[in-house]
């Protein structure tokens, strides 16, 4: 579904991906875990169209998207959940999720999908015309989570979404993400928390200053010695 | 970090060209010596703002400027030279007047110069023009600074000559308004707050007083300002019987319309400025009626140069002249052809000389420059203004009686 | 008596200013520039419609139409051929839209001479209730400022593009992220922003005079409006212009009327140092 071949990105001048090859396949949940400052998340936001790549190609179902605009992307069905949420403070719950819906011109079921995002979170239901800046962390990652998926995507990328947040309310989180992939989206998750994101995946990559040092299975990476050393101290 | 620079460089360019696009259009000459030689031409610079906050007045002194040029070249020039005049934009400007006149000087060897709205400029230049032993007749730049600075040394200050009207004579050019129109013992001052229209109205208190009239109250508004309800109010509180209006730049307009539309019971005189300009005057409606104002000059046999030159002026240039940019400049020009001609010769002493002890006929009036500093005299059998008052769109003059239109036109809402 | 005078006045000063200040608070938000240009297109309002009116003989209505919509291309062609390729340097668009002013402004002495112009009020008298003086021209200007204000607050609450707008203003990485186009909605509001200038100028020109340096006064008046409000914030900057309008008028009357600029500012460095991001500007964005 989405494959990125040899993917080189300077951030300004600093090179921040050498070269990134990584695949995602449809319905799959896949992990991206790393060290802070890794390139986890110019990754995502190249996908997403806001970098441009010095070099390597970007396939989605085949087709290269690297160079499109981001406007263009989220329509290919490709969507982002933002490290930090990245939600307009001023305006409503509602309108926040309506936002999320920008690129979808059907009315009818654009309203059908918000209604199902209110049974898929229920607390933001009760908000729905409270300011997004006025909310609780949780609740904010629940507003970045249903926005993203108000543009009905096919891929969703989700960069740190437990970041920050009660261990309560990260569990709740995860469990919704897995209930988005059970329902036919695929996941591509980028996670801090590499013993939570493990739970749920099919599949995982490690990213260390700009390269993939190793893809594989969760069991397997788990039963690597360094792997577990480095990520989860043990 | 290559594009940053390149932009920087367009808007650097921008900015040059703007700098550059107020000067350029307007130097017309080649440089070249012109000693006494006849057939050299007599060359004039004017320091004229073209660009800048005053950049309005330098088309209309030029306009002015070139019709003394033609009458005197169809009279045979200056002692047999023709007259050129090289104008340079001083933006209204001190660093620009002063670089202005140092070009022309150095660079195109004009034999004298005239101009400068701005006393600050005017007084720069003066000293350049000094330096320089150029003869420099001072054309619309009011401020007694001047004087005062001509008078304290004129020796050196020989060859500079104050034509336009000192600050005292814009407001004696006021005062028949408050003594023989209205006959009012009390007045009102409204001003911009700027130091000129300060002086003006410190000036204005003592000939006032001098008269008999008492100032009941003043209001300096910003030059920004556009909404007048506080002054307004307080005028009506202060019940003058003249207003005398010291707002003589963009909010002179909002003022007087906002003082029409209130119906202030108060006839309103204005100095100089916006509110005596036709143009503006021109789409104001019935908001311009019953404001007087001083003039230096109006089509009116003031002198028998007067009329003929507003004719040709209207003629050549299809618009009225305000009586004061144009007059002055065209004055200054012909004082310093005429003095020359009497002179006899292109010495500039035998010039000083003439200037300081002759008298000089101009649309104005009669020209005669106090010999200390070299102010020229106002009042009657000198210079001397006029007062009119706008009437559908019209300049009705009110004042001097031997050539008036009529009387004062009173607004039915007046007391 | 004199203070319901004053307060009347104050308010329908300010509205006219909220009018001219809020296309510069939507330009600050959305674009994150800061625009000295914004003055210019203030001054085209005003020229435009004086070559319409007076030149050109339309009605006010059909004038002032015009020049608006004039006003908006103008911006959307500056916005796409001068600001596009330097909207990420801060400095280079200070310089590149200030040597812009300047630049029209030549062009404008070029094209319609240096003087002073006016224009005829299109709603000429005064209106006497009860010793309240209200000028026709002032109250016909203020409502229509009130009414362009309201359908831009409108505009910005329901529409979608006024929606993205907002989000741009608040959020830009995320307005990206949901697909909204984001270079298209600056350019839009640019647009937008030159004709509210345009529109300002509309309805001021029959009360003020038309020059070609006419814009700097106003732009140094919504620049100090709109920080006071919260740079970017609209419910600031419409109240931020009251206050402006009401501080100007009360302390003229009451302090001294040389003063009335002065006392604003002081107002503006008092607030300011109290609160840094101005009155509402504890949160970011439209």
């Amino acid at each position: 579904m989405l494959e990125v071949k040899d993917l080189v990105v300077y951030y300004g001048k600093a090179l921040a991906l050498e070269k990134v090859s990584l695949l995602v396949k449809e319905n799959e949940f896949v992990a991206l875990v790393g060290p802070n400052g890794a390139g986890k998340t110019t990754l995502l936001n190249t996908i997403s169209g806001l970098l441009t790549p010095a070099a390597g190609e970007i396939l989605w179902n085949n087709s290269k998207i690297n160079g499109i605009k981001p406007s263009e992307i989220v329509r290919l069905g490709i969507s982002q959940c933002p490290e930090g949420r990245k939600l307009a403070p001023e305006m409503t719950v509602r309108e926040n999720l309506e936002m999320g819906a920008f690129v979808r011109k059907d009315k009818k079921k654009i309203a059908e999908d918000l209604e199902k995002t209110f049974q898929l979170f229920p607390r933001l239901k009760e908000r729905h015309l409270q300011l997004a800046g006025t909310l609780s962390g949780g609740e904010r990652q629940m507003v970045a989570i249903a926005r993203s998926l108000m543009s009905r995507p096919r891929l969703l990328m989700l960069d740190e979404p437990s970041l920050g947040l009660a261990p309560i309310i990260k569990e709740k989180i995860f469990e919704v993400i897995r209930e988005i992939n059970s329902t036919g989206t695929t996941v591509l998750l980028v996670e801090q928390d590499t013993q939570m994101a493990f739970q749920f995946a099919d599949r995982a990559y490690v990213l260390e200053t700009g390269n993939i040092v190793m893809h594989d299975k969760p069991e397997h990476l788990l039963g690597q010695s360094e792997f577990r050393k480095a990520y989860l101290g043990l | 970090m290559v594009k940053r620079n390149k932009l920087f460089a367009v808007a650097m360019v921008l900015f040059l060209l703007v700098g550059t696009l107020g000067c350029s259009s307007q130097s017309q000459s080649g440089s070249g010596d012109s000693k006494d030689n006849p057939k050299q031409p007599y060359k004039i610079g004017l320091l004229i703002p073209m660009s800048g906050d005053a950049g309005d007045h330098g088309q209309i002194m030029i306009d002015g400027a070139k019709i003394a040029q033609e009458e005197i070249n169809a009279a045979g020039g200056i002692l047999g030279r023709q007259v050129e005049l090289i104008p340079f934009d001083s933006a209204a400007n001190t660093e620009k007047g002063v670089t202005g006149a140092k070009k022309l000087i150095e660079q195109d060897k004009v034999d004298a110069l005239v101009g400068t709205y701005r006393t600050g400029v005017a007084l720069a230049v003066m000293d350049v023009a000094a330096d320089a032993k150029i003869p420099f007749l001072i054309s619309m730049a009011a401020s007694d600074e001047i004087r005062n600075k001509i008078g304290k040394d004129n020796s050196y200050y020989k060859y500079v000559f104050k034509v336009a009207p000192d600050v005292a004579d814009y407001t004696a050019n006021l005062l028949p308004f408050l003594t023989d129109i209205t006959k009012a013992k009390t007045y009102y001052y409204a001003a911009e707050n700027t130091a000129w229209a300060k002086q003006l109205g410190s000036v204005m208190k003592k000939q006032a007083e001098a008269a008999g009239i008492k100032l009941v109250g003043e209001a300096y508004v910003d030059t920004s300002a556009t909404e007048f309800t506080a002054t307004i109010m307080d005028i009506k509180k202060a019940n003058p019987d003249v207003v005398v209006c010291g707002i003589i730049t963009a909010p002179g307009v909002p003022f007087a319309k906002q003082y029409y539309d209130a119906k202030v019971p108060v006839p309103m005189v204005v100095t100089s400025g916006v509110l005596t300009i036709p143009n503006t005057i021109k789409n104001m409606g019935a908001q311009s009626d019953y404001i007087s104002f001083g003039l230096f000059n109006i089509d009116k046999p003031i002198t028998d140069l007067t009329v003929p030159f507003w004719e040709k002026f209207q003629e050549k240039y299809g618009y009225r002249g305000t009586g004061f940019n144009e007059v002055k400049t065209y004055d200054s020009i012909r004082i310093l052809a005429e003095a020359i001609n009497k002179a006899g010769s292109f010495d500039k002493d035998a010039l000083a000389k003439t200037l300081e002890t002759e008298q000089f006929k101009g649309l104005a009036g009669t020209y005669k420059f106090d010999e200390t500093d070299h102010q020229a005299k106002w009042g009657e059998g000198y210079v001397n203004g006029v007062l009119a008052e706008w009437k559908d769109g019209k300049a009705q003059v009110i004042w001097p009686e031997n050539v008036r239109d009529s009387a004062l036109i009173r607004a039915p809402w007046w007391k | 008596m004199a203070f319901i005078q004053l307060v009347i006045s104050g308010v329908l000063q300010g509205g006219l200013y909220a009018l001219i200040a809020l296309g510069l608070t939507l330009t600050l938000g959305v674009m994150r520039i800061t625009d000295l240009s914004y003055g210019v297109y203030y001054t085209l309002g005003a020229y435009f419609s004086f070559f319409f009116i007076i030149k050109l003989g339309f009605n006010f209505v059909l004038a002032g139409i015009l020049s608006v919509v004039l006003a908006f291309l103008i911006g959307l062609l500056v916005e796409r051929l001068l600001l596009r390729r330097i909207i990420s340097d801060e400095l280079s668009v200070m310089i590149l839209t200030f040597a812009f002013a300047y630049a029209l402004e030549e062009i404008i002495v070029f094209v319609w001479g240096s003087p002073f112009r006016t224009l005829p009020p299109y709603a000429i008298g005064t209106l006497n209730i009860g010793g309240i003086l209200l000028e026709k021209q002032r109250l016909v200007s203020f409502a229509v400022a009130v009414v362009l204000i309201v359908l831009v607050l409108l505009f910005l609450k329901k529409t979608r593009f006024g929606k993205a707008l907002r989000m741009v203003s608040q959020q830009q990485h995320g307005a990206y992220l949901v697909g909204i186009d984001v270079q298209l909605i600056q350019r839009l509001t640019f647009a937008v922003g030159s004709f509210l200038a345009a529109s300002a100028a509309v309805l001021l020109s029959p009360i003020y005079l038309v020059y070609p340096a006419m814009g700097w006064s106003p732009l140094l008046k919504a620049f100090g409006i709109v920080i006071l409000g919260g740079m970017g914030s609209v419910k600031g900057t419409i109240i931020a212009a009251f206050a402006l309008a009401l501080i100007e008028v009360l302390s003229s009357y009451y302090i001294n009327q040389s003063l009335s600029q002065v006392s604003f500012f002081v107002v503006l460095i008092l607030v300011i140092l109290i609160r840094p991001s101005g009155l509402f500007g504890n949160r970011e964005g439209v």
